[in-house]
């Protein structure tokens, strides 16, 4: 169903809502939808940089925006290299210096 | 060292701490080298310049009026079968909004129950492993026979 079909429908039962009201309710509902059900899988690829540990999640490249990748809900599963790696279940309880 | 043997010498986690002291924190993957000598263990940061390739669950795009993300003629990414319950959540919430009004009350009951059982159908269809063939089990001698 397209998003304008969507708003047409809620509009037969709310036709005192606008479009931008109903648009907020339904990405609210997409992203409850999604964080329950988890019902979509996506991947993400980011290129390691020198003396970084931590890549956010929302912003894995780094430049600044998350609008270019997905938004994560979980991780099942990092590849390294294409090779699959463990996690660890619990941070480190000490870094080295390097 | 093999290739192999590089990558599989490094272990992610996921950092819920935040490095500023106030505000809102998004998780950080973190991604590190480890290396064994003796009794220690270290934790280094890992090379520079791989590729680095995440899998997990997403949220779905936004709905947009113009731009990046779902337009007015465009479909959600979710299963079409699922698309009418996030209308039901809408009409429910337009009926939560106006509960002064007679009826409402019920009426956003009704689609709330729509909702809760589209959530439900959708939690199913993301658990599903896409595999029907069936597996068995060898029994062993000794156990569980």
């Amino acid at each position: 169903m397209k998003q304008q079909q969507m708003i047409e429908m809620v509009q037969k039962h709310h036709p005192e809502m606008t479009e931008t009201e109903i648009r907020i309710y339904l990405n609210k509902a997409l992203d409850e939808f999604c964080e329950q059900t988890k019902i979509l899988k996506g991947q993400e690829t980011f290129t390691t940089t020198a003396d970084t540990r931590y890549y956010k999640l929302d912003d894995l490249d780094s430049d600044g925006s998350g609008a270019d990748q997905h938004k994560f809900i979980d991780v099942d599963r990092v590849d390294y290299n294409n090779y699959q790696i463990s996690r660890l279940q619990e941070p480190p309880e000490k870094y080295s210096s390097s | 060292m093999s290739e192999r043997s590089k990558a599989l010498d490094h272990v992610w986690w996921i950092e819920y701490s935040s490095e500023k002291s106030t505000g809102y924190h998004v998780p950080s993957i973190a991604v590190a080298k480890v290396t064994s000598a003796d009794t220690t263990t270290s934790f280094t940061t890992a090379t520079s310049g791989k590729s680095v390739r995440i899998y997990g669950s997403v949220y779905d795009e936004d709905f947009v009026e113009s731009g990046t993300g779902i337009a007015l003629t465009e479909e959600p990414n979710i299963p079409s079968q699922f698309h009418e319950g996030l209308v039901h959540y809408v009409i429910m919430k337009g009926y939560e909004n106006k509960m002064s009004a007679e009826g409402s009350m019920q009426k956003a009951g009704y689609f709330r129950n729509y909702w809760n059982i589209c959530i439900k159908m959708g939690t199913k269809y993301g658990n599903r492993n896409f595999d029907n063939t069936g597996f068995n089990i060898k029994p062993a001698d000794g156990f569980l026979m």
